[in-house]
Order: structure tokens, then C-alpha cells, then sequence
């Protein structure tokens, strides 16, 4: 059978409760993994602000994988709760995790761009 | 949240060494300093002057900061012992018994009472061209520092301003070279400060019996009467502490309000604090300011030359620095002792 690729369809096949739960331990587990990546990026841009621009860049993308990280634990965690759907989650879910990092690259350069020179003076 | 614990159990047993090994080494902290370089800052983002506002500034005049990080973590500290440019130090004593947080307070009272000091000192000289330019101020004694012993620590605040102080034998003491004269009978006595809010309030300071001091250092600052001045200006809340932006925020006023463009369409950066007198005072970190200043790509860059014959003074550093790095420091380092060797200097390219 064709998978489809909807959040409806989503719905269907799990409960809300299980996909709000998911989600929970998604961002719970993905963020136990950024967490000392980001204090790291903190802290490198404390020494080397010279590189301010780099630096950030190089945040952005952490923050790429950091998406990744929660949308693939949230794909884990309901493909472990239950695996005959009829959603194509992977799918669903790589479009999403798209779509997000879009937005993060956007905010990400607005606050390079725009945000640093008004507020660093 | 279950599910994935139960899948990854193994996976989290075995990360919960590393983690907490990178959690101590990111979070403990050590007794040191690690200065590396920073960045420039334009004067303009941070003061705006109401006046001449159609004059066109072809250039830039800018600040330089570094990155102090006071009682770094292991891991910045190893970063410092990395970089080619940071350098490494004990905290300084002055600093041992504050928090970062204190640190930063003191490190930001200087950056507010050096823009008073540079909006005095430019004002003064350009009233000199134009008469129309006033300028008054106020001598205030503000809270400075505060020993480990002083009474009501947490309640008297770095920047609090001494308003007086109830002597021996009822005397009113408002001027802190009294203090000493007039606290000789008694161990403790009422001390009244004023808030960064406007409150007034008083508090019974004692002497500390092994130093026998009251562990409150008070010093004297001009304050800006922002009621009289013109024409008016305004000041910027900064994220960049410390009072070594003084000879370049004095030159970036002064140019805005006189007619003539000092900048020559240059992007001027330099180092230096500012002294009431319009002389110029030594900075620290000039290896480190010196590299930002060269990364950033300035034309010039002023730096406090008052002694060459001593080892420390700021120019000398700066040349040795220069020389390490390869930086052709002539015609771009540019040594000053005052503020008017500065303005001589910029109105000196332009018969050049």
C-alpha cells in the first residue's frame, strides 16, 4: 500500500497523547545532546570573537542538526511505539525538519546580520 | 519519552562518564583571566549627539575592546592556552574576593563615568570654537569597591553615590578626603548613599577591627549636569565595559560638533582612557587590541605613549607587538599623550 505523507494521517494512526509524548522525549533527548555542543559554541565565541562571524555560522548549522536530532527521536520514539501506519513518517517528518531549518537559517542570519551590530555596542 | 529510554538505556549508561567529564570542564571555574581579542565599536552606535546632524562624516572613529574573561572555565581556559592571541593571568587581586557578576557592575560604572568624562572633555574643547556649546557637571563620590568586611554588603551597590556621613561630634562629612578626620572616636558611624533609582538611604557602617577601615572605597567622578548641557546627547545602554573607549569616544564628540571632518575618511580605531585634565591614561591588553584593530582593517590606531623609558608603557608594548606580528607600524600606530595630540594629529593630515 502508498504511504502518504500528512499530518492528519499522523493523527490517525497515533493518538495525540502519543504524539505530544514523542515529541517530549524528542526534544528531551535531542537537547541532552546539543545542550554541551551549544556551551561549547558559547564559550569558543568568549575567546575567539574575532571569529564572531564564523562562529556563528557554524551555530547555525549546530542548530541544523539539533532539528534533525529532534525530528529523527520523534521518528524513533513512534516507529518503537507502533509500526504498522500508514504514514509515510519519515517522509512527513524530513519535509518538516526542512521546512524548520529554513526558518532557523532565516532568524539565524537576521540575528548576524541585523541583530549583532544593533545590539553589540 | 519511555520508549526511547528503554531503547537507548545502553547507549545513555555509557554517555554518562563523557557527560559529565564535558559538564565539569565547561562549567567549573578557575582562578585566572583570559584576554583575547575583540572587536571595534563604533562611537556613533553608542553616544548620538543632537547637533550638526546633516554634517557628513566620511570616516569612522571607534573603540577597540578585548574579551576578559575573569575566572574561566577549564574549557575556555585551555581554549586560551590554544590561541595564538589570548594571553593567560592569575585573577587579578583587586578582582579575588568579587563574583564575575561584580566584576562586570564595576567594569560597566567604568564605561558610564568615562562617557562623562569624554562628553566633558569635548565639549570643553569645542566650546572653545563654539561659544554656544555649554556644558556644567557635578562631582560625585561614588561606591567603587567593597571589601569582604564592609557592613550591609549586599545592600550598598558599586555606582551608589556617598552622600554624607554623620561624624564625631555631629559634623556633616559630604567630602570623602574628611572621612579619615572625622571617624577617629567611634568604630561605627551613619553613612547616607544615594541609589541608582534616587532612593536615599542610610546604614550604621563599622570599622573592621584587624584593617580599621570601614571596607567601602568611595572615588570622586564629574557627572554630566544633563539639565544646562548643549547641545543634549544620547547615551546608549553598552554591552562593552571598561573605561579604555575614553580618548577615542572624546575625539568621535568633539568631531561632531565642530564644523571640519577630523576623519579625513578614515576608519580611526585606537585605545586610551581619558583623564579630566584631557590627558590620556594607560590600558591594558594592548597585544590584544592591537591584533583586533589589525584584523578589523583600521587605517590608524592611537595608543597612550606617556613614558618611553618605561618598560610598560602602552606605545612600547604596542611596537613589540607589532614587530612579533609583522604589523608595518609606521604611520598606522600612532602614539599620544593627550587629546589635543590627537586632534593635532587628524588636523595635521589634512595639510598633509
Amino acid at each position: 500500500m502508498m504511504k502518504n505523507d500528512t499530518w492528519k494521517l499522523l493523527a490517525k494512526d497515533f493518538t495525540i497523547k502519543d504524539i505530544l509524548d514523542s515529541f517530549i522525549g524528542a526534544f528531551i533527548f535531542a537537547s541532552l545532546i546539543y545542550a554541551p555542543i551549544a556551551i561549547i559554541l558559547v564559550e569558543l565565541i568568549t575567546v575567539f570573537m574575532y571569529l564572531l562571524t564564523l562562529l556563528v555560522i557554524i551555530i547555525i548549522i549546530s542548530l541544523f542538526v539539533y532539528v534533525f536530532c529532534i525530528y529523527y527521536f520523534w521518528y524513533k520514539s513512534l516507529i518503537l511505539k507502533k509500526q504498522n501506519i500508514n504514514t509515510d513518517i519519515k517522509k512527513l517528518f524530513t519535509k518538516t525538519a526542512i521546512i524548520t531549518n529554513i526558518v532557523v537559517l532565516v532568524l539565524g542570519l537576521v540575528f548576524l546580520f541585523v541583530m549583532i551590530p544593533i545590539l553589540w555596542v | 519519552m519511555k520508549v526511547l529510554t528503554e531503547y537507548y538505556k545502553k547507549f545513555l549508561l555509557v554517555l554518562i562518564i563523557p557527560y559529565l567529564f564535558i559538564s565539569f570542564i565547561l562549567f567549573v571555574r578557575i582562578p585566572f583571566a583570559v584576554y583575547s581579542p575583540g572587536g571595534i565599536s563604533e562611537v556613533e552606535d553608542l553616544i548620538e549627539i543632537n547637533y550638526n546632524q546633516d554634517k557628513v562624516i566620511t570616516g569612522s572613529i571607534s573603540t577597540t575592546y578585548i574579551m576578559a574573561v575573569q575566572r574561566p572555565t577549564y574549557f575556555q581556559f585551555i581554549l586560551g592556552t590554544l590561541s595564538p592571541y589570548a594571553s593567560i593571568s592569575n585573577l587579578s587581586t583587586t578582582y579575588e574576593t568579587y563574583t564575575n557578576q561584580e566584576i562586570a557592575q564595576i567594569s560597566y560604572l567604568d564605561k558610564e563615568t568615562s562617557v562623562d568624562a569624554s562628553i566633558i572633555i569635548a565639549y570643553t574643547y569645542a566650546k572653545k570654537i563654539n561659544p554656544d556649546i555649554e556644558i556644567n557637571y557635578v562631582v560625585k563620590s561614588l561606591v567603587y569597591g567593597k571589601a569582604e568586611y564592609l557592613d550591609h554588603y549586599d545592600e550598598i551597590n558599586f555606582g551608589d553615590e556617598f552622600i554624607k556621613l554623620i561624624g564625631d561630634g555631629g559634623y556633616v562629612v559630604t567630602d570623602i578626603s574628611e572621612i579619615s578626620d572625622y571617624t577617629k572616636d567611634s568604630t561605627s558611624y551613619d553613612f547616607t548613599f544615594k541609589n541608582e533609582d534616587g532612593e536615599i538611604y542610610t546604614l550604621t557602617l563599622s570599622t573592621d577591627s584587624e584593617y580599621d577601615k570601614f571596607g567601602v572605597t568611595l572615588k570622586e567622578y564629574a557627572i554630566v549636569d544633563n539639565s544646562t548641557i548643549y547641545p543634549t546627547y544620547t547615551e546608549r545602554q553598552s554591552n562593552i565595559g571598561g573605561p579604555s573607549g575614553g580618548l577615542l569616544q572624546t575625539l568621535a564628540i568633539y568631531n561632531h560638533l565642530i564644523d571640519e571632518d577630523l576623519t579625513h575618511g578614515l576608519k580611526i580605531a585606537g585605545t586610551g582612557t581619558i583623564r579630566y585634565d584631557g590627558s590620556v591614561g594607560y590600558i591594558g591588553g594592548v597585544e590584544q587590541k592591537i591584533i583586533t584593530a589589525y584584523v578589523n582593517k583600521v587605517d590608524l590606531f592611537f595608543i597612550p605613549s606617556l613614558d618611553p623609558t618605561y618598560t610598560y608603557d602602552n606605545y612600547q608594548v604596542a611596537l613589540k607587538v607589532c614587530e612579533k606580528y609583522g604589523i608595518d607600524s609606521d604611520g598606522w600606530l600612532i602614539p599620544v599623550s593627550s587629546f589635543a595630540d590627537a586632534v593635532a594629529y587628524l588636523e595635521g593630515l589634512d595639510e598633509s
